[in-house]
């Protein structure tokens, strides 16, 4: 455990890394500059719409929004039908978690559309309904793997319903809930991309118009800026996982 | 007549539950009620335009009271009788449908399109839920007759006046095509998976310091589908515009040779070596192959470019190589975990009775890990399925192009028509090795 006394916290170097980028976002000059050596040929080699920074923040609030409203429903769900007074449903959401998983993003985004509108809205709509199945499913099973030895326990100490959630199931369940929550939150930044498809903003807007023109130097800004937003997203996730299961670290 | 014995059981058990009913199939019918109070149907003058909701109360019709009484059965009666109520709730639901679009079409332009709305998708959810409920309770013959209602609709031709049927027949040539292409897009990405993962797989767990080979496949999966589209562009049109094909075989050939030279001297130079090479074969053999199962002829070009032999920077190459990149993934991860779950005493017991690492390999580690090779396999053939649909963007078609060019256009109808083809495609794909896994266990024996 001494490590945690003398290193800064674990979370400083992804936060660190968060600025950075947005600081390599806001230099719009710089990409237009490197995009015009590697793509001489194009005509407007950045987008010239939004800011690079704009899209990228967009992105972000889109992703952040339907990742909110995920954990807001997907934890309580889990939690609702793995008590006794939901049990009746969890075989029902077992099934439609594990259907669901079949359907394919973009038809999800695209079909919500009539449900929820053309606009941010609508994407976020849709891409909570797509990350509710990682949360729901993981949070399931984390549940369900509990060992019972410790539960009955638990019960034999005297604690009540509550009680037993809060300070037994869950801290020993949240390991398995965080790393839904992180491929969910993952995977909705990635199908965030196609949201314009829907009328949505963020970095899938360049690539999309890109495609439409064959300007490769859209595409490319765009594909750039989001593949790095989702692998800092999943590294600072993961390393936050780390920081509230510290009784994980085995030292 | 066996059919009918346990009857009376049922209903005495009914009486003496009917005060507590299943809370799923109360669910259900309180889904069918909401969406009895939402509009169904929506007529355009046109397959963009903008319609008017029509719910089921509007015509002139018993099936929606019939639909409300069969619903309350549903919430009431017990065992086998709630699967028979729901195949008859289907049928009528499908006749209301039927109904509903024939009247609201009959005094209408040619041009005009009904199109399913929140009412009918409620119901189909309700109907879903109900099933499974019945299904639950009884897997006796009641449960066949949620089929059977299905079977006879669909012989009725119920459907038939709704707008994503009229949009396939009036797009029936191109769809087969565009199926044929979505099925050898996804199917070349999963074989060319399977034969690079399996191989990883085998390597990443045969000693403890090669786990990151699963970082890397792991890092891969992070990036979005349509960045890694778009970030194999520029490349793949650059390699093509630049390199012959018999450069590039050329090279393949001198650099299995070279890495087996570099291994021995570095392993992370001949990584380094293995990269870039790796995914111009994985280019080549990918755009072939699909050539090869799907409508697009095969064509190779020797002494030209590599555009020639159909290798671009848009269309079927980058999308099959981000695929491929995509579905290692799951291989790679099962086939490590299979190999590793092995357990130590049956591999003693092996090499006790002689075997030599060879022998273990094959009679003993491989068919223990098999099951979840195949379950491995599974999650590739899903995840590609479903990813395919982007692949329309970058022109490689497949039933992405419907969802596309319907949401581009503002014709939902025309998204159903690439949707619901593709989900029905992943569910009997799921359905298949679901079984063969099953089958798979039983003679493996775990």
């Amino acid at each position: 455990m001494s490590w945690r006394e003398k290193s800064p916290h674990p979370l400083l170097v992804p936060l660190v890394g968060w600025g950075l980028v947005l600081v390599l976002f806001a230099q719009q000059s710089f990409w237009q500059g490197l995009l015009s050596t590697l793509f001489p040929s194009a005509r407007s080699p950045i987008f010239e719409r939004e800011t690079l920074l704009n899209l990228a923040l967009q992105h972000l609030a889109i992703t952040a929004g339907a990742g909110a409203l995920v954990i807001l429903v997907g934890l309580p769900l889990a939690i609702f039908v793995t008590r006794p007074a939901g049990a009746a449903f969890r075989p029902l959401a077992e099934n439609i978690v594990a259907v669901g998983q079949t359907f394919p993003p973009v038809a999800v985004l695209v079909l919500a559309l009539p449900f929820f509108g053309f606009g941010s809205a609508g994407a976020v709509m849709a891409l909570f309904l797509y990350g509710l199945l990682p949360v729901v499913r993981n949070s399931l099973e984390a549940f369900a793997s509990l060992p019972s030895d410790v539960l009955d326990a638990a019960r034999g100490m005297g604690y009540s319903r509550p009680q037993l959630l809060w300070r037994v199931e869950l801290p020993l369940a949240l390991p398995v809930i965080l790393a839904g929550i992180r491929t969910s939150l993952v995977l909705i930044l990635a199908t965030a991309t196609v949201a314009p498809l829907v009328g949505g903003g963020g970095l899938g807007v360049p690539i999309i118009a890109g495609l439409a023109v064959s300007n490769l130097a859209f595409v490319v800004q765009g594909a750039f800026g989001v593949a790095l937003l989702a692998l800092l997203l999943d590294w600072t996730l993961g390393r936050l996982e780390l920081t509230l299961t510290p009784w994980r670290n085995g030292r | 007549m066996r059919g009918s014995s346990p009857e009376p059981r049922a209903q005495g058990k009914t009486r003496s539950a009917s005060l507590n009913p299943s809370p799923v199939a109360l669910l259900a019918a309180g889904l069918g009620f909401l969406a009895l109070l939402l509009p169904w149907l929506e007529l355009k003058p046109s397959r963009i335009a903008v319609g008017e909701s029509f719910g089921v109360w509007g015509w002139p019709s018993v099936w929606p009271w019939v639909l409300l009484t069969l619903w309350f059965g549903i919430a009431l009666v017990r065992g086998h009788w709630r699967g028979l109520l729901l195949g008859m709730t289907l049928l009528v639901w499908g006749l209301l449908v039927g109904q509903g679009a024939a009247a609201l079409l009959s005094n209408q332009p040619e041009s005009a399109r009904v199109s399913a709305t929140a009412g009918f998708w409620l119901s189909l959810l309700a109907l879903y839920v109900g099933y499974f409920a019945a299904y639950c309770e009884s897997r006796g013959w009641a449960v066949l007759s949620a089929p059977l209602a299905l079977t006879v609709l669909l012989l009725l031709g119920v459907f038939n006046l709704l707008g994503p049927v009229l949009e396939f027949q009036s797009w029936r040539n191109q769809f087969a095509t565009e199926l044929w292409r979505h099925l050898s897009l996804s199917s070349s990405a999963v074989i060319l998976a399977i034969a690079v993962g399996v191989p990883l797989g085998v390597f990443a767990a045969s000693s403890t310091r090669y786990g990151w080979v699963l970082g890397a496949m792991g890092f891969l999966q992070t990036i979005p589908s349509l960045a890694l589209f778009g970030l194999l562009l520029p490349l793949l049109a650059g390699v093509s515009q630049a390199m012959h094909l018999e450069v590039a075989l050329a090279l393949l050939g001198v650099g299995v040779f070279a890495f087996r030279w570099l291994w021995a001297l570095s392993g992370g130079l001949a990584v380094l070596l293995v990269l870039p090479l790796g995914l111009l074969a994985l280019a080549i053999a990918g755009v072939w192959l699909n050539n090869l199962l799907g409508p697009d002829p095969l064509r190779i070009a020797l002494l030209a470019p590599l555009q020639e032999s159909g290798i671009r920077g848009i269309g079927a190459a980058p999308a099959v190589l981000a695929l491929t990149l995509y579905a290692l993934l799951p291989v790679v991860l099962n086939v490590y975990t299979g190999l590793r779950s092995v357990p130590e005493a049956v591999k003693d017991a092996g090499r006790g009775m002689g075997m030599s690492p060879a022998q273990l390999f094959w009679r003993v580690e491989l068919p223990l890990a098999l099951p979840l090779m195949l379950e491995g396999i599974r999650g590739a053939a899903l995840l590609t399925i479903g990813i395919t649909t982007v692949a329309a963007l970058i022109g490689a078609g497949g039933l992405g192009y419907f969802v596309l060019r319907g949401a581009e256009g503002g014709a939902p109808d025309m998204v159903l028509l690439g949707a619901v083809p593709i989900i029905a495609l992943a569910l009997l794909v799921d359905l298949a090795l679901r079984f063969a896994g099953g089958l798979l266990r039983r003679r493996v024996g775990t």
